[in-house]
């Protein structure tokens, strides 16, 4: 019971997606260190230089969810057996098959179900392995995540370049 | 002289991420750390903002990554071009020198 609901709770690409994010800021906070910054300095200027971590994770899952071929795979599956369910039904009426048709369609959609709810999981960036991690860096980024603007582009998406 | 915040169409940052790994396969940190060498006397550019742009190149098939090992042994993911990539480099490169060579123009006879 425990397993399935940390499968629901993440998924691969949630994981990856910490770790790739994570080697980023890590890297970041040595390069500072390195610079001759204080620990606290930093990691603020580390945080800084990357943005909005919880935003980009957040992005990042969410293009990686509707990418990857085996849940579309899937949930084009659960699509066709309900299809074929409801033609069962129709078509053969008799008894047994009548059966059949409303097995299909109950596995249909709850499959379809399943796969809803699995992408409405949220990601949680501070979930993963900590042992994992040297560095405990935490996301200090101040104010609401901002949701998308006019033009349908969040504010990851809105590359800020700023002239010096 | 203040800072000035400019908001960069989204394709532009696609295109410096094609020009970058068009040498050799990078991740991302590389790769943020290669724009700031370039161009960060002119422009300031937020590292995480580079992620969105590289999922979405590798859902359109112009990246691919893998999972590898970095200079500092740790596990981090690289991204190369792929020959989609290389044609979309070589279309958006076309298209950048073409707009800029015309607001140029503009900007010089108006």
């Amino acid at each position: 019971m425990v397993s399935l609901m940390k499968w629901f709770k993440k998924t691969a690409s949630d994981v990856e997606v910490e770790e790739e994010l994570g080697f980023h800021l890590d890297s970041l906070y040595e390069h500072f260190l390195d610079q001759g910054l204080s620990r606290e300095d930093a990691l603020q200027a580390s945080q800084s230089r990357f943005g909005d971590v919880t935003q980009t994770k957040r992005e990042c899952v969410e293009i990686g969810k509707r990418s990857r071929p085996f849940m579309r795979v899937l949930g084009l599956l659960f699509s066709l057996m309900f299809v074929a369910g409801v033609i069962v039904r129709v078509m053969r009426p008799d008894l047994y098959i009548a059966h059949l048709g409303d097995v299909l369609i109950m596995v249909a959609v709850s499959g379809r179900l399943l796969l809803y709810v699995r992408r409405l999981s949220p990601a949680s960036f501070f979930s993963i392995d900590r042992a994992r991690r040297p560095l405990n860096l935490v996301d200090r980024s101040e104010g609401p995540v901002t949701a998308y603007d006019d033009n349908k582009l969040t504010p990851t998406e809105r590359v800020i370049f700023r002239k010096q | 002289m203040p800072n000035a915040r400019t908001d960069i169409m989204q394709g532009t940052l696609e295109l410096l991420i094609l020009k970058i790994l068009s040498r050799e396969a990078m991740h991302g940190y590389g790769i943020a750390q290669r724009i700031h060498a370039t161009v960060d006397d002119l422009l300031k550019i937020e590292d995480g903002s580079l992620y969105p742009a590289l999922y979405r190149m590798e859902e359109r098939g112009w990246l691919m990554s893998e999972w590898g090992v970095s200079e500092n042994n740790r596990r981090a993911r690289f991204y190369k071009l792929s020959r989609t990539g290389r044609k979309q480099l070589k279309a958006q490169s076309a298209n950048w020198n073409r707009v800029s060579q015309a607001i140029a123009r503009i900007l010089q006879t108006a």
